[in-house]
């Protein structure tokens, strides 16, 4: 290569590179100065409808919004970076790209990480502030480590409705006005009569979905597609919730059986995750393939009619290997949680369980959930007082610690949502201890 | 007389000749006639030299003239605008892109930067310079050679100095420093103006982003219900009773 050719390669290269040309268009947009002299360059210049702001080259903008993320990391000061991402599509984009999903970052940024499963190392803390006279209960991220400082950022709400038959939790994004027919209105708990089970449905299907849905239009929630707030939005079987009295009956802690239909076993093995059914599933929308995929609806008699049937025939069929789902390809075993007993302190005359300083005031309600290793349902053995060694993470812990104040901490591979209702069962239920 | 007996021969033969030829069939001679041939060679030598390219003898010649002052090489740089700016090419070397052109010897003649007004440039090597005195420690070599010590007071400003450069600018000028330090790729600058910037958006709502920076809302209709349902949640400030 003569030097000469290196020069002119050197020179073009320096006029034409694509990331350059921007500026073309900027440098003829400035108002006065330099607009005489760039006539040579002027073909883009009067092409833009947005400022230049909007066509800054993507890595610059990159760059911006990544400081702002990084140095935004807690509440309030992250709305900045949801404030950014609803600025215009390619600032969405962009932050899409950057924002991590709680399991990674383990901070919440978007509404959808709410339905995202959390962090595997530390849980994230929240409270929940009950209103008896509203029968309202609102879910806050923790901004404090301190436990009864009444300091959070909202997360979800939820309000009680008392039917004949069952007891309904609605769950919503809106803290004021908590209704199924609202466009917040992400999911709901049902109990039976006596309150002793619980189903937990999800506006947004689950990555097996096929075998759980519930008939009903497609979902708005965190969909492109808008559908009327009149239709009723579907609903997915995600979890069941089933409380039983200990063989010692109404003297020992109750047993809390949890079965996550929306999260295989496999998740909690070493690489395991908890997969998805959307494409993009840590964005800010997940752009569903559900509206196509979604149209079969086979309504699994046996995980939602529960009033009649017993535990344990739900339990079988959820775990796995049942006649369900002949049909679905290798459904996975749902993870089963339930929850770590207590243990008997002879001096203290009480039921113990260490809540490492998270909860602080006795009461029935509170639980700490763990994996149950064993496949197959039913109770466990009563003659062992103590659980056989199982994977000890405590994967969703819950308490009181002041009147209508308690505290919710929850880790992979339960979502914020998922965790909030399971811990409204908890208030329901009327199973007691002496 | 000699240097034809010395084409002569390169010529009887097929090969190229090449002055060891010259000197090889000189050696076969008589002595006078080799120290002859010796002497043409290298005066054909010379001749060759001079063939050469101007900018060679011009660049050797200037680094003569300038080896007689000390060791400085300036760099002028032209706006878009006509504005010329010169600087030391230790000081011109914190722009990447004109550490290229001086290392492939295209800057000598200056540079002009189409895209850069005469505002923006200005900018550029006032950072540039300071920036020089405090990263190579003053030893005059410039970017990337060494890094001297540096005393609390020269820190502080250093802080103030970047600090005080992106202060008064307004949305304009800032972006096209921004946009400038990436084309000249002064890494410094352009991490500068990418934090100037981000730190003006902090504490500004949508909308606010929106009008500040001249963006449109280039959402349709269900996605920006979405969109807003999604920063009143964010924005959601539930009273703790």
């Amino acid at each position: 290569m003569s030097f000469r050719s290196i020069v002119r390669d050197v020179r073009d290269g320096i006029g034409s590179l694509s990331r350059r040309g921007f500026e073309v268009r900027v440098a003829a947009h400035r108002r006065g100065k330099s607009q005489g002299h760039v006539h040579e360059i002027r073909d883009q210049s009067s092409v833009i409808q947005n400022s230049c702001w909007a066509s800054l080259p993507p890595e610059l903008l990159r760059d911006v919004i990544r400081r702002l993320e990084a140095s935004e990391s807690t509440w309030p000061s992250r709305k900045n970076v949801v404030a950014c991402a609803a600025v215009c599509r390619s600032w969405r984009e962009t932050c899409k790209e950057l924002v991590k999903n709680p399991e990674l970052s383990g901070k919440i940024t978007f509404p959808v990480s709410l339905k995202q499963p959390g962090p595997r190392d530390a849980p994230i803390q929240c409270f929940i502030k009950r209103d008896k006279s509203t029968l309202t209960y609102h879910l806050y991220l923790c901004l404090s480590p301190a436990v009864l400082v009444e300091n959070g950022k909202f997360l979800l709400s939820a309000k009680r409705n008392r039917r004949t038959t069952c007891t309904e939790y609605i769950i919503t994004m809106d803290a004021d006005n908590i209704s199924r027919s609202s466009s917040t209105y992400i999911g709901k708990l049902r109990s039976n009569f006596l309150g002793t089970k619980f189903v937990i449905y999800d506006t947004q299907p689950p990555y097996n979905a096929a075998g759980l849905s519930h008939p009903g239009k497609t979902s708005r929630r965190f969909h492109s597609k808008k559908v009327s707030p009149r239709c009723p939005s579907s609903s997915y079987v995600v979890s069941q919730v089933a409380y039983e009295l200990n063989v010692l009956g109404t003297r020992g802690p109750r047993r809390m059986h949890c079965i996550m239909h929306s999260i295989p076993a496999s998740a909690l093995d070493a690489g395991g995750t908890v997969p998805s059914c959307q494409p993009d599933s840590d964005g800010l929308f997940s752009r569903s393939i559900l509206d196509e995929s979604f149209n079969s609806v086979s309504f699994s008699k046996s995980s939602v009619d529960f009033g009649s049937a017993r535990f344990s025939d739900i339990t079988a069929a959820g775990a796995g290997a049942g006649a369900d789902d002949g049909d679905e390809e290798g459904k996975a075993r749902p993870l089963v949680l339930r929850n770590k007993a207590p243990r008997w302190h002879e001096q203290l005359q009480c039921w113990c369980l260490n809540f490492r300083g998270r909860v602080t005031v006795a009461s029935v309600k509170n639980f700490q959930l763990i994996a149950a290793t064993q496949p197959s349902a039913g109770a466990p053995t009563p003659s062992q007082p103590a659980p056989p060694p199982e994977h000890d993470k405590i994967i969703l812990q819950f308490g009181k610690v002041a009147k209508d104040m308690f505290t919710m901490d929850y880790r992979y591979p339960l979502s914020a949502f998922q965790a909030f209702a399971i811990c409204l069962s908890s208030f329901d239920t009327k199973l007691a201890c002496e | 007389m000699a240097s034809q007996d010395c084409e002569a021969a390169a010529s009887s033969r097929a090969a190229a000749a090449s002055s060891q030829d010259c000197e090889a069939a000189a050696s076969s001679r008589a002595e006078k006639e080799e120290q002859k041939t010796v002497r043409v060679a290298a005066s054909s030598r010379a001749k060759k030299k001079e063939q050469k390219t101007v900018r060679v003898a011009a660049s050797s010649s200037r680094a003569e003239k300038e080896e007689q002052k000390e060791e400085r090489r300036t760099v002028r740089v032209t706006s878009n605008d006509g504005e010329e700016f010169e600087m030391d090419e230790a000081v011109a070397r914190g722009s990447v892109m004109l550490r290229h052109m001086m290392e492939l010897g295209i800057a000598l003649d200056g540079v002009t930067l189409p895209i850069v007004s005469g505002e923006i440039l200005a900018l550029a090597v006032s950072y540039l310079r300071f920036h020089r005195d405090y990263d190579d420690g003053g030893s005059g070599y410039g970017y990337g050679y060494s890094y001297g010590y540096h005393s609390e007071s020269e820190d502080t400003a250093l802080t103030n100095f970047d600090r005080d450069l992106v202060k008064q600018l307004d949305q304009a000028t800032l972006l096209d420093l921004l946009a400038a330090s990436n084309y000249m790729e002064i890494e410094g600058l352009l991490r500068l103006t990418c934090q100037t910037v981000a730190e003006k958006l902090k504490g500004k709502t949508t909308e606010e982003i929106r009008q500040t920076f001249c963006i449109q809302n280039d959402y349709p209709p269900e996605e920006e219900e979405e969109v807003r349902e999604e920063i009143s949640w964010a924005l959601e400030e539930k009273s703790l009773d």
